[in-house]
């Protein structure tokens, strides 16, 4: 049967060399449908994506977006331009099984009563060497076709699976994304689509493999599972709740085949909510959960840990009826140099559906042997928090962490409170001081209704009372005051303003200027003062992730930490103030910011820091021993899981290291796996160690150092992968 | 032996009742108090008369005419001028010997805020047999941290209200209780702040009966929950932070507000799940979409048996799997539901300790 009503839509972004692989396959297996590409890519991609287009031999359309579009809008606008009567989406990392999907229309077709048909799913992994992991079949539910559309709900959840990657009608998929619209977070996205779908009509599940997710996607989303939001903040998920409740109640309400009332029809999501709920939060999970919470484990430690992911993968039926000893088995293709396929005990004797069979797996694998991707060595990074459109107003709450500073209070508070843009709040936490600090915060909190004040019992320290702080804040951009700095009048405005015009933005910085204690002479950090990393351009300007890279290839920015305001949610996403960075805490954050959503860079000075004698900072980084194993913490964290991206950025650009100076490349020599990381900052160090020097000798080796640096840099960009995991070896 | 400790008897209206109770205990020689909080006027003469045939009681009687049973109970306390009290309903029973053990395990450890017997349901026949029925026979909770007992004690939750308690902390805990406004959110909240206050010492002698029937039963959050879960979530919301709020004035607390908040959801959302099992929120939602109302299709087995089972004091109707057991006492028969000899989840009552309530009850005049 053709599929001239069908259209695959494809959202790619930056993976030109995915997109290429899927569209070749797609063009062995003869495909006849009419194939739309959603591109947000960059620059350089988005033209190799053309150039890819163009050769594909296929029915193909593309759609370019904005850099910065969402990617749920670039869905949305995408699956509104479709014009067949069925469509369904792909990602460009992921695989399109031709003849499932047929199988799927042909459903469809002789179904009217049906929404959405969906044919198994399995999830895969492609290596650098060519050979293939096939590890779970991911959705497996049998078909929903109940006749109310309340019965509908109850039984998708009552076995919860998403239909994001179904073939649907289409003038169903685009209703459904209409409606999704005010929602915000990733799991209220997802399950309300599906839900929506099956309010919509049946659910059809066809026996037959029909989509392939690839596993190599490895994005840190927040509030995607409802334990993991749940444990963290239990108001928002109930929040967000509300709001998909409402939603939800107002589709069924428009259906025709639906017999009950509001009030009903709210009750009936509640109880079919209640249960999904308590299924995603198995009893051995939550136990675990409390006691990690009572430790004060940071949620990011205790998370992973098999006493979690273990109870929710049994809950969510992901594992084997193959006894424990069953090990993985191997398959040869003859095609692709001899492709070795792994195929995992939870794909060839799933759990929960019966085995898929020799003959289902061997045509499988012979459709996937035209499937010819190797990983590059590096993942591009990608924009996941949501972009704001220029009409939204930017909100801001500033943060002022405070332990016995009664001196400095009245100047910082006031020059907060004295904005010619007021904050939209301002959170002012009391570390336990035991000077006269509190009576001065409650004076400025009774002038002042917009102030918060939370107190600390006892003292907790710096990171502690910032993180909480960041956690109580209710708006959309922070600025992290500290007690003894000052705001200059046009701070927050000014900031505001920069974000209104790049909407783009996650982040905002200013110049560096200082002022003596005691004293109100300004003391500007400037190029010709300090060196070309105080080189901000004439006028405010949006640095996206690539070009701020390739200025950090060639010179270290300073970014401090004073001048910044910031998404909070993107702050939270890099993992907000790590303990156990101290100190450097706060440049990690926003570096991590800066490097995955891009910067505007503002040449004005708009705020001041108080220069005295004892502070946190200087504090901590005067004892040396403390400083080297902070910056141990540092370099460790780089190589860690969910850091990659940071990890390769960093060793592109080791100018970022460049504010540790030497005690780095002393931290970075300690441990084998930081080598990686010496290599490149080793160089860049000691060309601006003797680049300064004005000896014969000292500037010969500045020179030698700054080409075996670029030497490097060219080999680590041919071989990143393997120079970024020398430590796995 | 008892004389730190006073019993405060609630009335429900019924003076021969309390008659009963009053010359049991003193045919027992209770060297306890006893304070006796009624609010039914026309009930006096009765009360005097039941004063009367119990002269060598230490008893008080203290009146409180138009004031809700908690609201009574709240000021009633106010009397008690003891180290420790527990309470009791008229139409109750006590064990002395369970609760001179409570009092014993109280005085021997500082730690703790109330001490806990073996509670038993019973219910007299009209042919003079006693039916006994449940039984409470829950284990110690002695963790260091309020939390951690919070959260041991919703795991497997049985009300310590019936228990031996330090005066003190009772009456921080019924002062409160003023802002809740049902039965079920104050029996939790009055647990909670047990466990908040101290460790909760169980001991496995009987120290309570409870007659089936008695007017403050439990709730259930499920039935709550399917009622109207709007109205639940608000009166969480005051529960958790009356609860917070005590937390936060233990001296063993370290947490911040929104840390102890985010630790009191977890325990309750896993209490909850606890008692929403999966089949019985399927038979609900199922009731719910044929359009069937509440009133019809709560009080059926598909819904009693899960909850029940979750509440683990077994099933109302399970004779079918044991029979019940009969044991001649001096004065009369005692029947044995399987609920009480066999209970679900927790260990049956030792043999002696049947044999010694038996014995206590003979000498009860029902």
């Amino acid at each position: 049967v053709a599929m001239q009503d069908f259209t695959l839509v494809i959202p790619t972004y930056n993976r030109p060399k995915q997109l290429g692989t899927l569209l070749a396959y797609l063009g062995a297996q003869g495909c006849e449908c009419r194939i739309l590409i959603l591109d947000s890519s960059e620059a350089k991609a988005r033209a190799a994506n053309r150039k890819i287009a163009r050769l594909a031999k296929l029915k193909l359309d593309c759609i370019e977006f904005p850099t910065e579009t969402h990617p749920f809008n670039k869905f949305k606008e995408g699956v509104e331009k479709v014009t067949s009567e069925f469509c369904a989406l792909c990602a460009d990392d992921d695989l399109a099984m031709l003849d499932g999907v047929k199988q799927c229309l042909e459903a469809l077709r002789s179904n009217p009563r049906a929404s959405v048909a969906q044919g198994y799913s399995f999830s895969f992994l492609c290596h650098a060497d060519g050979n293939m992991d096939l590890g779970n079949i991911l959705y497996f539910s049998s078909t929903i076709d109940d006749a109310s559309p309340l019965a509908r709900v109850a039984r998708l959840f009552a076995r919860y699976q998403a239909a994001t990657y179904g073939n649907y009608r289409t003038a169903v998929l685009q209703r459904i994304f209409d409606t999704l619209k005010p929602m915000t977070s990733i799991l209220a996205r997802e399950l309300l689509g599906t839900a929506l779908a099956a309010v919509e009509g049946e659910m059809i599940r066809v026996p037959c493999f029909s989509h392939g997710r690839s596993m190599d996607t490895s994005e840190a989303y927040e509030h995607w599972h409802p334990l993991e939001w749940f444990a963290k903040d239990p108001q928002g998920l109930f929040c967000e709740y509300r709001h998909y409740r409402d939603l939800m109640t107002q589709a069924v309400l428009k259906r025709p085949d639906n017999s009950l009332d509001a009030p009903a029809v709210r009750r009936v999501i509640d109880l079919i909510h209640l249960r999904y709920l308590a299924k995603h939060a198995p009893d051995g999970a939550l136990a675990f959960i409390t006691d990690q919470k009572m430790l004060a484990t940071p949620f990011e430690q205790y998370w992973p840990r098999p006493e979690i992911q273990q109870p929710l993968h049994e809950a969510a039926h992901i594992g084997t009826s193959a006894c424990a000893a069953t090990e993985a088995t191997s398959r040869k293709s003859s095609r692709l140099g001899g492709r070795t396929y792994k195929l995992h005990p939870n794909f060839f004797a799933p759990l929960a559906v019966d085995s898929p069979g020799d003959e289902a797996i061997t045509e499988l694998l012979q459709r996937l042997d035209h499937y010819d991707f190797r990983p590059p060595a590096v993942l591009p990074m990608r924009s996941y928090v949501p972009q704001r459109t220029s009409r939204q107003p930017v909100t801001v709450s500033v943060l002022l962490c405070n332990y016995n500073d009664a001196g400095y209070l009245p100047d910082s508070l006031s020059a907060i409170c004295s904005q010619t843009r007021l904050p939209d709040e301002v959170v002012v936490v009391d570390d336990g001081s035991t000077d006269n600090s509190l009576e001065i915060i409650e004076g400025f909190a009774r002038r002042y209704p917009f102030i918060r004040v939370l107190k600390n019992e006892t003292n907790r320290g710096l990171l502690y009372s910032i993180n909480r702080a960041l956690n109580e804040a209710r708006y959309e951009f922070i600025v992290w005051a500290a007690a003894d700095d000052r705001l200059m009048p046009h701070f927050v405005e000014r900031n505001a303003q920069c974000l209104l015009e790049y909407p783009a933005a996650e982040m905002t910085f200013s110049r560096l200027a200082a002022f003596r204690d005691g004293s109100d002479d300004i003391i500007p950090f400037t190029q010709k003062s300090e060196g070309v990393a105080f080189d901000f351009g004439p006028a405010p300007q949006f640095l996206s992730p690539e070009t701020l890279r390739n200025r950090l290839q060639n010179s270290y920015i300073w970014i401090s930490a004073n001048t910044v305001m910031v998404s909070r949610r993107a702050l939270i996403q890099a993992g907000g103030f790590d303990h156990e960075l101290a100190w450097h805490a706060d440049y990690y954050g926003l570096m991590t910011v800066a490097l995955r959503h891009g910067v505007c860079c503002i040449p004005q000075t708009l705020a001041l820091m108080r220069q005295r004698g004892q502070t946190y900072s200087s504090l901590g980084m005067a004892k040396r021993n403390e400083q080297l194993a902070t910056l141990g913490h540092f370099a460790d964290k780089l190589t860690a899981k969910g850091w990659r991206d940071i990890g390769i950025a960093v060793l592109r650009c080791p100018s970022l290291l460049s504010p540790f100076g030497g005690l780095m490349l002393q931290a970075l020599l300690l441990k084998p796996r930081r080598w990686p990381f010496a290599l490149t900052y080793g160089p860049w160090w000691a060309s601006h160690q003797w680049g300064r020097r004005s000896g014969l000798a000292a500037r010969i080796a500045s020179r030698c150092a700054q080409i075996s640096l670029q030497a490097l840099l060219i080999l680590v960009r041919r071989f990143e992968k393997l120079v970024y995991w020398t430590r796995h070896v | 032996m008892m004389h730190d400790f006073t019993l405060v008897v609630e009335t429900d209206g019924c003076a021969q009742r309390l008659a009963e109770l009053l010359t049991y205990l003193e045919a027992e020689k209770a060297d306890c108090r006893v304070l006796v909080l009624d609010s039914t006027r026309v009930e006096m003469p009765a009360l005097k008369r039941a004063r009367g045939a119990t002269s060598r009681l230490d008893v008080e009687f203290a009146e409180f005419s138009d004031l809700d049973p908690a609201e009574k109970r709240r000021q009633g306390i106010n009397n008690v001028t003891t180290r420790f009290c527990a309470l009791c309903a008229s139409d109750d029973l006590v064990i002395l010997e369970g609760l001179r053990g409570c009092l014993d395990a109280l005085r021997g450890n500082p730690a703790a805020s109330v001490a806990v017997g073996a509670c038993f349901t019973f219910l007299p026949r009209p042919d003079g047999e006693i039916e006994l029925n449940g039984v409470q026979l829950g284990a110690t909770i002695n963790d260091a941290s309020p939390l951690k007992r919070l959260d041991r004690l919703l795991q497997q939750y049985q009300a310590p209200s019936y228990g031996v308690f330090r005066f003190r902390v009772l009456q921080r805990i019924l002062d409160a209780l003023g802002r809740m406004t049902k039965p079920f959110s104050r029996e939790l909240l009055w647990s909670a702040l047990s466990v908040v206050e101290g460790q909760l010492i169980h001991l496995p002698a009987f120290s309570h009966g409870r007659r089936i029937g008695s007017s403050d039963t439990n709730g259930d959050p499920l039935r709550w929950f399917c009622e109207d879960a709007n109205d639940l979530f608000a009166e969480y919301h005051r529960y958790r932070e009356l609860l917070s709020a005590a937390l936060m004035r233990r001296p063993d607390n370290d947490l911040q507000p929104q840390e102890i908040r985010g630790l009191l959801d977890l325990i309750h959302l896993r209490y909850l799940a606890q008692h929403a099992p999966d089949r019985l929120l399927e038979f609900i939602t199922e009731q719910e979409i044929a359009g069937i109302d509440f009133a019809e299709y709560w009080p059926r087995r598909e819904i009693d048996l899960p909850v029940h089972d979750a509440a683990a004091i077994g099933a109302p109707d399970s004779s079918g799997a044991l029979p019940p057991m009969t044991i001649q006492g001096r004065e009369r028969s005692y029947v044995l539901s399987p609920n009480f000899y066999a209970p679900p989840k927790v260990e049956s009552p030792q043999l002696k300790s049947v044999a010694c309530l038996i014995g206590f009850l003979d000498g009860y005049g029902l």
